[in-house]
C-alpha cells in the first residue's frame, strides 16, 4: 500500500432529467489507493462538484450492505461503499432503476426499457439444499431473486452486485447459493 | 417551487426500528391513514435497520426475568436511569423478539428455546443469534422489518422526504414541513398526531460508526418547536473503530482483533503506550480505558497519521494469525482489506473512538409523549433519561421496538376521538422561506464549511477528557456560527434536484442546535459519571444524581434539573 499520492482517472455520469437533454461524463483525477468508490465520490463532491448527486447509507460499516449506494463501475453493478477504487473508473448509475439525478436512483421504479445484458455472474441455487424460505428474495438490495411457481430464480442476475455484496450467500440458512464472477 | 400539502391521521418521521413498529402497531389498531416519511430510501436508511449487529437483549427464561434485566440496566446506567421507562420498555422485549421471529428473523434455537449469549454488563445470557452467522444479526432486521410496513397498504411510505421542522399551533404540534429531495419542493403535512423517530445524532461527529446522515434532524426540530430535551451530554463511543485504511473507516470490527487475537496498540513513535497507562492489563484494559489512552496520546501529539492509534497483530506467529483469518473468512471487514491489497498480518490499521449512540433526546413519559400536545418521540430520540449515565449493549433495539408498540397503540386510541388541527399559515410561509433561502442567496457561507466547523468543535471538546476551557471555547465558536455563518448560508450549486448541498444547509442548523445543547449540558454537569467525563471534575458527585433539562427560551436555551427517583432499584 502506498502513500495515496497516485491518481485515478475517473469518469462520472452526470444527468439531471429535469434540465438536461442528455447525459454527459465529467472527468477527474482523484486519489484511489486504500479507498472505496464512495470515498472517491465524496472527494469529488467536497472538492470539485457540489452538484454531484450520489447516495450513501450504511457506508459499508460492520457487515452491512444496505444497498443505498448501488452503482455501476466499469460496466459492472456494485455497491460503491465496498467496491475498491481503481486506476481507471467509469462510474454510472445502477442499470435497474429510474434515474433521479446522476447516480441517484428511485428504488421504487424499475426501468421499463433497458436492453437485457448478459450477467457477469453465475448464480446457482442448489435445489437439494434450498428450503424455499425466500430470504434471498427479501435480502437482495437490487431484487435479483424472484419467487416463481414455487421456485426461487435469480432472474435479475445482470443486476447482481456480486463480490461487493453477496448477502444472499452469507444469509442463506441452507448454504444453498453460490455466486461466481465470470 | 410548488408546495405540496398532505393530510393524514398519524405522521411518523423515520422508518427505523421504532418508526416501523409504530406504523405497524398503529395500523393494526385501526388507523386508516399513516404517513411514514424517510430522509433516504426506506429500508436502506438510518442505523438500526442495519447497524443492529450485535445485540438484542431480552430476558426470556427463568431464572432470568425482566426485573433482573431492569436491575442490570439500572446498575449499568450508574443508577441515573429513569426507572419507570426502563421497566415499561424492557417488559415489551419478549414480545418484540417473538414478533421479529414471526416476521422472518432466523434466530438460533435449542429445542424450543432461543439460544442466547452473554453481553458485557448483563448477568444472564440474553442475546439471541442468527442460525448461521452467529452474532451479526444486522441484515436480518432489514429483511424482516420493512416488509411488515410495505404489506400494510394504509401506510404511505414516502422516500427522499427530508422533514426539517415541526409545525405548531399554540402548544399543539399540527404536523411537519419537509423538502422533497427529488424536486426541491416544500412538503407540508398536516396530521392529528406526529411522531419523530429520527434516530441519534452521531452523524454530527466526523468519525462515527453510524451513517453521516444522522445529523440530529429530529433533535433540532423538536428543540426548536419547544420540546423539553435531556441527556445531551451522554454520548457512547466505540473505542476501537477503524479509521484507516479509508475503505474500512467507521467499522467496529477491530474489537475482534483485540479480543480474539490480542492485537496491540502503538502510537506514532512506535511506543506500546498502553503499557505506560495500564501496567497490568496493558492493551486489554477495558474499552473505555483504551479509548481514553488513545485520546490522550493524540492530544499530546503522538497519535497516528489519521488521528488515532495503530493496532497491530504483527507480533503474533504467522500460523496463528492465518488460523484466525481462516475462521473469520466471512468477515466483510477482512475481505475489504484484502481487496485493496492490505495485509493485516504485517501492517497496522489505525483505530480510534467512533461516535456510536446518543442518550440525549426529548423528555418523554411512559407513553412516549412529550410536553407538546399531539407529539411523541420514539427510538433513540425518545430519551426521558432512560439510559442513565451509560447504556448496556443490546438494550437499544428492544427499547426502540417497545416505544413503537406503546406510541403506536396510544396514538391509535387518541386518533379515534381527535379532529384535524389547523395549520398556522404564517408559520408555514416562514418555514418555506427558510427552506428556499440557501438556494436563493447568491453568495454567502457554504453549508459544508459550517458542518466541518461543528465537527471540529465536537472532536476537540466533546469526546473524552472534557474540560471547562474547551467546552467554553466550543460554545463561543458555536455562537459565532449562529451569528455570522448560519444567517448567510448559501449553496454553491443551485440545482433543485437531489441537491446534497441544500440538504447540508438544513442539516447544518440541526448540528448547531444539537452541539450547543451537548456542550452546555457537558459544561453544566460538573462531575464525571458513566459516559460523561470531565478531566477537571474527575469524580462522581452525589449532588449530580439528576437529569439536565433543556428548554428553548426565545433565542436562548434555559437549563434546569430533574432529580432521579428510585421506584424499583435503590443505588448501591
Amino acid at each position: 500500500m502506498s502513500n495515496n499520492k497516485n491518481l485515478a482517472n475517473v469518469k462520472i455520469f452526470k444527468f439531471d432529467p429535469a434540465v438536461d437533454k442528455k447525459p454527459r461524463y465529467d472527468t477527474y483525477k482523484i486519489p484511489y489507493e486504500g479507498r472505496s468508490v464512495i470515498n472517491v465520490l465524496e472527494d469529488i463532491y467536497r472538492n470539485f462538484d457540489q452538484d454531484l448527486a450520489y447516495r450513501y447509507g450504511c457506508e459499508g460499516k460492520g457487515d452491512c450492505r444496505c444497498g443505498a449506494c448501488a452503482v455501476q463501475v466499469n460496466d459492472l453493478p456494485a455497491l460503491a461503499c465496498r467496491r475498491p477504487a481503481e486506476k481507471e473508473m467509469v462510474i454510472e448509475p445502477h442499470p435497474k432503476y429510474e434515474i433521479i439525478k446522476d447516480l441517484v436512483m428511485n428504488f421504487n421504479k424499475v426501468k421499463q426499457d433497458f436492453p437485457k445484458k448478459t450477467p457477469s455472474v453465475k448464480i446457482t441455487i442448489d435445489p437439494d439444499k434450498c428450503v424455499k424460505c425466500a430470504d434471498c428474495v427479501s435480502i437482495c438490495p437490487v431484487g435479483v431473486y424472484e419467487a416463481k411457481k414455487g421456485k426461487i430464480e435469480p432472474s435479475g442476475a445482470e443486476f447482481c452486485c456480486s463480490e461487493t455484496c453477496n448477502q444472499c450467500v452469507s444469509y442463506c440458512q441452507a448454504e444453498a447459493i453460490s455466486v461466481k464472477v465470470l | 417551487m410548488a408546495i405540496k400539502t398532505k393530510q393524514t391521521d398519524i405522521l411518523i418521521v423515520g422508518g427505523g426500528a421504532a418508526g416501523i413498529v409504530a406504523a405497524v402497531e398503529a395500523h393494526d389498531n385501526g388507523v386508516k391513514n399513516i404517513i411514514l416519511a424517510n430522509k433516504g430510501p426506506f429500508g436502506r436508511d438510518g442505523a438500526a435497520i442495519w447497524m443492529a449487529g450485535w445485540g438484542f437483549e431480552v430476558a426470556l427464561y427463568s431464572p432470568d426475568s425482566v426485573d433482573k434485566h431492569v436491575e442490570d440496566t439500572i446498575k449499568g446506567g450508574k443508577f441515573m436511569n429513569n426507572q419507570k421507562l426502563v421497566k415499561t420498555f424492557l417488559s415489551l422485549a419478549p414480545r418484540a423478539i417473538h414478533d421479529l421471529s414471526k416476521w422472518g428473523m432466523r434466530l438460533a434455537k435449542e429445542g424450543d428455546k432461543y439460544r442466547q449469549f452473554f453481553l458485557p454488563g448483563h448477568s444472564y445470557p440474553r442475546n439471541p443469534n442468527h442460525v448461521r452467522l452467529g452474532t451479526m444479526l444486522g441484515a436480518e432486521y432489514r429483511k424482516a422489518m420493512p416488509p411488515q410496513v410495505r404489506r400494510r397498504k394504509n401506510v404511505d411510505i414516502i422516500d427522499d422526504l427530508f422533514i426539517f421542522d415541526l409545525l405548531k399551533n399554540g402548544n399543539e404540534v399540527v404536523g411537519a414541513i419537509g423538502m422533497d429531495l427529488t424536486t426541491g419542493d416544500p412538503v407540508v403535512i398536516n396530521s392529528k398526531i406526529t411522531m419523530l423517530a429520527t434516530g441519534g445524532f452521531m452523524g454530527c461527529y466526523d468519525f462515527t460508526t453510524a451513517s453521516h446522515a444522522l445529523t440530529g434532524d429530529g433533535h433540532g426540530a423538536a428543540f426548536r418547536a419547544g420540546a423539553t430535551m435531556t441527556g445531551m451530554e451522554f454520548i457512547q463511543f466505540m473505542p476501537n473503530t477503524a479509521i484507516w485504511p479509508e475503505i474500512v473507516s467507521g467499522d467496529v470490527y477491530p474489537y475482534n482483533l483485540l479480543n480474539s487475537m490480542y492485537a496491540v496498540f502503538f502510537n506514532r513513535m512506535g511506543d506500546r503506550f498502553m503499557e505506560r497507562y495500564y501496567p497490568v492489563e496493558k492493551d486489554w484494559a477495558t474499552r473505555e480505558a483504551a479509548a481514553r489512552a488513545i485520546t490522550k496520546e493524540v492530544r499530546e501529539g503522538r497519535g497516528s497519521p489519521h488521528g488515532g492509534a495503530y493496532l497491530s497483530m504483527r507480533h503474533l506467529p504467522r500460523n496463528l494469525i492465518n488460523e484466525f483469518l481462516e475462521r473469520s473468512r466471512d468477515s466483510e471487514f477482512l475481505k475489504s482489506l484484502k481487496r485493496i491489497g492490505f495485509d493485516i498480518r504485517d501492517d497496522a490499521i489505525e483505530v480510534g473512538p467512533g461516535a456510536h449512540y446518543v442518550q440525549g433526546g426529548c423528555w418523554i413519559d411512559e407513553k412516549c409523549k412529550t410536553n407538546l400536545e399531539r407529539f411523541y418521540a420514539i427510538g433513540e430520540l425518545g430519551s426521558g433519561g432512560k439510559d442513565g449515565a451509560d447504556r448496556l449493549p443490546g438494550n437499544s433495539l428492544p427499547y426502540c421496538m417497545a416505544m413503537g408498540y406503546i406510541a403506536g397503540k396510544d396514538a391509535a386510541e387518541v386518533v379515534q376521538s381527535s379532529n384535524m388541527p389547523k395549520l398556522d399559515n404564517d408559520q408555514v410561509e416562514m418555514l418555506t422561506r427558510k427552506l428556499q433561502a440557501p438556494l436563493d442567496r447568491k453568495e454567502g457561507v457554504y453549508p459544508q464549511e459550517i458542518k466541518d466547523k461543528v465537527r471540529q468543535i465536537l472532536r476537540k471538546s466533546a469526546i473524552f477528557h472534557r474540560n471547562e476551557e474547551q467546552l467554553n471555547e466550543g460554545i463561543k465558536e458555536l455562537e459565532d456560527i449562529r451569528e455570522n455563518m448560519l444567517p448567510k448560508i448559501a449553496t454553491q450549486t443551485k440545482s433543485s434536484t437531489y441537491n446534497q448541498e441544500w440538504m447540508a444547509a438544513l442539516e447544518a442548523e440541526n448540528m448547531v442546535d444539537v452541539t450547543e445543547m451537548l456542550l452546555r449540558s457537558a459544561l453544566m454537569r460538573e462531575e464525571s459519571r458513566g459516559l460523561h467525563e470531565r478531566e477537571d471534575f474527575p469524580k462522581v458527585d452525589p449532588d449530580w444524581m439528576k437529569h439536565i433539562i433543556i428548554q428553548r427560551a426565545g433565542d436562548e436555551m434555559s437549563f434546569s434539573t430533574e432529580p432521579v427517583t428510585f421506584p424499583y432499584v435503590k443505588p448501591e
